[in-house]
Formats: C-alpha cells, sequence, structure tokens
C-alpha cells in the first residue's frame, strides 16, 4: 500500500490548532480533537436563515451580504409595505414603505436602498421610494408604471429598471441617477419575471416569462443589452444577486410544467454551472444585492407564501475533517 | 429495493435549522407541509433529523401531508377569482396554479 510520504514526498504533520497559511489540498493531523483534516475548495451551500416576521411572496430585496439585508414589500395576500432589517441572525420589523406593493423591484443596501415600480390592487405602478437606514421617502417615478421587472444597483442613487409588464410584456430600460430615471437601451426581449444580477451598469437579465419560461441571458454593459449564454435550467421567478454581469446566482423559480424548483447556477462570465441546491424550492422570492460569495434568499412561495430564508456562503476554502466512521 | 431517502416532519425554526456543514454533507429537499427528505441509511442525516427533533414518516404518509397542502393551494387558487378577469390575468395576478408534486423512494 502506498504511503503518503511516497505519494506527497512529506510526511503528514501534526498539530494542536489549525496550521497556518493554509493551501489547498493539504492535510494535516489535528492532535488536540485526534482527527485527519485537510483543506479543499469550498463549494457554496444554502443554510437556514432567520425566519422573515411576515411570510410573504413577491418580496424584494437589498443588502450586500448575509449579515446584512432589507425586505420589502411583497403579497401576504394582500400586498404589504412591511419592511424588515436582517442582522445575520434575525429580522426585524422596521418603518413600513409609504404604499403595500408587491411584484416590485428593489436595489441598493440595507441602508440605503430603492424599491420602485409593483403592483398596488391590480394597477402596474410607476412608484419609487428611497430608504435611508431609518426611513422610506417617496421620490421621482418611473417613466413607465410597471411590475415583475428587473431591478440591480449596489446602492439608492444607483439603480437599473428593466423589462416587466404594463399589461403586456414590455423591454423597457430605465436608470436611476439619485434624482430621476432616464430611459436607455431596451431588453433584446421583453419579459418579466426575470432573475438578475449587477449593478446600473453591469447587469445580467436572466430567464423569466413569456410562458412557459425562458433560459434567455442577457447582459448589460451600460450602453446595451447583449444576448449571451443560456443558462441552464429554464425557468422565471427565479431570485439572483452578483456583482456584475461577469458573475452571478440565480436561484429558485418555476420550470416549465409549474413545478418549483431548487435548482442554483453560478454565472463566470464565460459559462453556467450548477450548484448545490435550495433546500427548499420555491419561486418569487426576495434576495439580496451583493457579490456571489454571500447572500440571501427569502420569502417567496412554495407554494404557500413562506418566511423561510437560506443563507448563501462560499468561502474560497474549508477546512474538512476526515470521517472514518 | 433499498430506499434512496427518507423523510420526516420538522418545523424550519430559522438560524440553525440547517447548517453549512450539514448542507454540506448532505442534500436537504423541503416541501410543503414541512416535509424534509433526507439521504436514507446516512449518518448525517439521521443526526440531523434527530437534531430537529423530526418524526419520521414513511414515504407514502410524507406524500399525503404533501399532497394535501398542494390540493389546498390548488382549490384555494381556483376559488380566487375577480369578475370580467381573463385566465392570462389571473395568471398574472396570482401567478399559475400550484403543481402537484411527487416525492421519490
Amino acid at each position: 500500500m502506498s504511503e503518503y510520504k511516497t505519494i506527497h514526498g512529506v510526511k503528514v504533520r501534526s498539530y494542536t490548532t489549525d496550521p497556518d497559511n493554509l493551501i489547498t489540498g493539504q492535510v494535516w493531523y489535528d492532535k488536540t480533537n485526534k482527527v485527519l483534516q485537510f483543506q479543499a475548495e469550498a463549494v457554496g451551500a444554502w443554510a437556514s436563515g432567520g425566519n422573515l416576521n411576515t411570510s410573504r411572496t413577491q418580496v424584494q430585496g437589498a443588502g450586500a451580504n448575509k449579515n446584512a439585508a432589507l425586505a420589502f414589500g411583497g403579497d401576504t395576500p394582500p400586498a404589504t409595505a412591511a419592511t424588515e432589517k436582517y442582522n445575520g441572525t434575525a429580522w426585524t420589523n422596521v418603518a413600513d414603505m409609504n404604499t403595500a406593493k408587491r411584484q416590485l423591484a428593489g436595489a441598493g443596501t440595507y441602508t440605503a436602498a430603492l424599491a420602485f415600480g409593483g403592483v398596488t390592487g391590480s394597477s402596474h405602478v410607476d412608484n419609487t421610494e428611497t430608504w435611508n437606514g431609518t426611513s422610506w421617502t417617496e421620490v421621482a417615478d418611473l417613466n413607465t408604471a410597471r411590475s415583475a421587472m428587473g431591478g440591480t444597483g449596489a446602492t439608492n442613487t444607483a439603480a437599473l429598471a428593466y423589462g416587466g409588464t404594463t399589461g403586456s410584456l414590455t423591454a423597457v430600460n430605465e436608470k436611476w441617477n439619485g434624482t430621476c430615471w432616464a430611459e436607455v437601451a431596451d431588453l433584446n426581449t421583453a419579459r418579466q419575471y426575470m432573475g438578475t444580477a449587477g449593478t446600473n451598469v453591469s447587469a445580467l437579465a436572466v430567464g423569466g416569462n413569456p410562458a412557459p419560461g425562458s433560459a434567455v441571458t442577457e447582459s448589460w454593459n451600460d450602453t446595451s443589452w447583449s444576448e449571451i449564454t443560456d443558462m441552464n435550467a429554464t425557468r422565471e421567478r427565479a431570485s439572483g444577486f452578483g456583482a456584475s454581469n461577469t458573475s452571478a446566482l440565480v436561484f429558485g423559480g418555476l420550470i416549465p410544467g409549474n413545478p418549483r424548483t431548487a435548482i442554483t447556477e453560478k454565472w463566470n462570465g464565460t459559462a453556467w454551472t450548477e450548484l448545490n441546491n435550495l433546500t427548499t424550492a420555491r419561486s418569487l422570492m426576495g434576495s439580496t444585492k451583493g457579490p456571489i460569495t454571500t447572500g440571501l434568499a427569502f420569502g417567496g412561495g412554495t407554494p404557500d407564501k413562506t418566511a423561510a430564508t437560506e443563507e448563501w456562503s462560499e468561502p474560497t476554502l474549508v477546512t474538512k475533517t476526515v470521517d472514518v466512521d | 429495493m433499498a430506499k434512496t431517502y427518507q423523510y420526516c416532519v420538522a418545523e424550519n425554526w430559522g438560524k440553525g435549522f440547517i447548517d453549512y456543514d450539514e448542507s454540506h454533507r448532505i442534500t436537504f429537499v423541503g416541501y410543503p407541509g414541512n416535509v424534509w427528505q433526507v439521504p436514507a441509511y446516512n449518518k448525517h442525516g439521521n443526526l440531523w433529523i434527530a437534531k430537529v427533533a423530526g418524526t419520521l414518516k414513511t414515504k407514502d404518509e410524507a406524500q399525503t401531508i404533501v399532497t394535501a397542502v398542494i390540493d389546498a393551494a390548488q382549490d384555494a387558487w381556483d376559488a380566487n377569482n375577480v369578475d370580467g378577469e381573463s385566465a392570462d390575468e389571473k395568471i398574472a395576478r396570482l401567478g399559475d396554479k400550484p403543481a402537484d408534486i411527487t416525492l421519490a423512494e
């Protein structure tokens, strides 16, 4: 039988605490816990987070990571203005939006967020509200009232609103500069209920409706939309987050035939790769707006409205204990 | 035929219900009705069911719970109508009618 030293040229070293400057593939014996450990490349995974105080679907979100997020609006039913703040452990109720709405879009962080569009009653709205960490203030309206659109943006002074429905599917795209919305280049394909990721200058529109769902992906470069590689799973009503049009995570949604899905896919600017699924399949959930290494999925329909939150974490490296049972 | 999955009922209390280590080790599938599917004959699945005080169910028992929730959601969808609303408008308002879910052995 081959020995570790024969293969790797060194013996497995023993430590009482984890060694410094670990590298991928490094193996060591943990003398304290009497287990063999190794450093593996991490694969992202979902874990349970604190439940929302208000179960809802069609909810929107903001936030840069899984420890600092905002949830607002949605359908309980009826449409709600409820806003909640997440600290990595629990959601806390904070000041409501001025207008209750569902199927809205969102952007920004938990201290500087933007909520725009949506549905009140049965009407599509152009309403925009900005969050300053304490309260919501109504600001300049969208040029085109609509719901179920894509929304991206890292702050409440820079956002993008694309696609959705005005009663008919639309490809309209508007950009927010902190003061007003200005119409910019349309999506190539009019659609609603897309997965989204990115900012106001670098964004993705993924899948969506018209029925029975789509896998089409478009990339925004601050000037125009270009169609790029389709994601693997055709779906609509998915959610997503990611820092740009070259780094995104899209998860959940409805696949044709209407089963809710838990599928999670990662976009690296070149290709889509399937990763660990959500633990619960659902659609129309809220999400954070930060990078793919850390984020949240919350609320949505399973089909019943849910309060469940899942936290995504993708560390670069992870220490594994060799399981010999 | 040996079963691939085992089922339990457990209420998701939030943070810590499924942690990262558990999520890395085994695949969890949550269904309506607080039904959870984890691998059968698996130490980590058994440990998690014990941690969450899950009530074990046969696949048929779990299927009955899930189907009851979906049936109720389908009935609620069928009953939720607005005068003069077209089928497309109803779908736009409510989303599609919830689909049946079939659990695996």
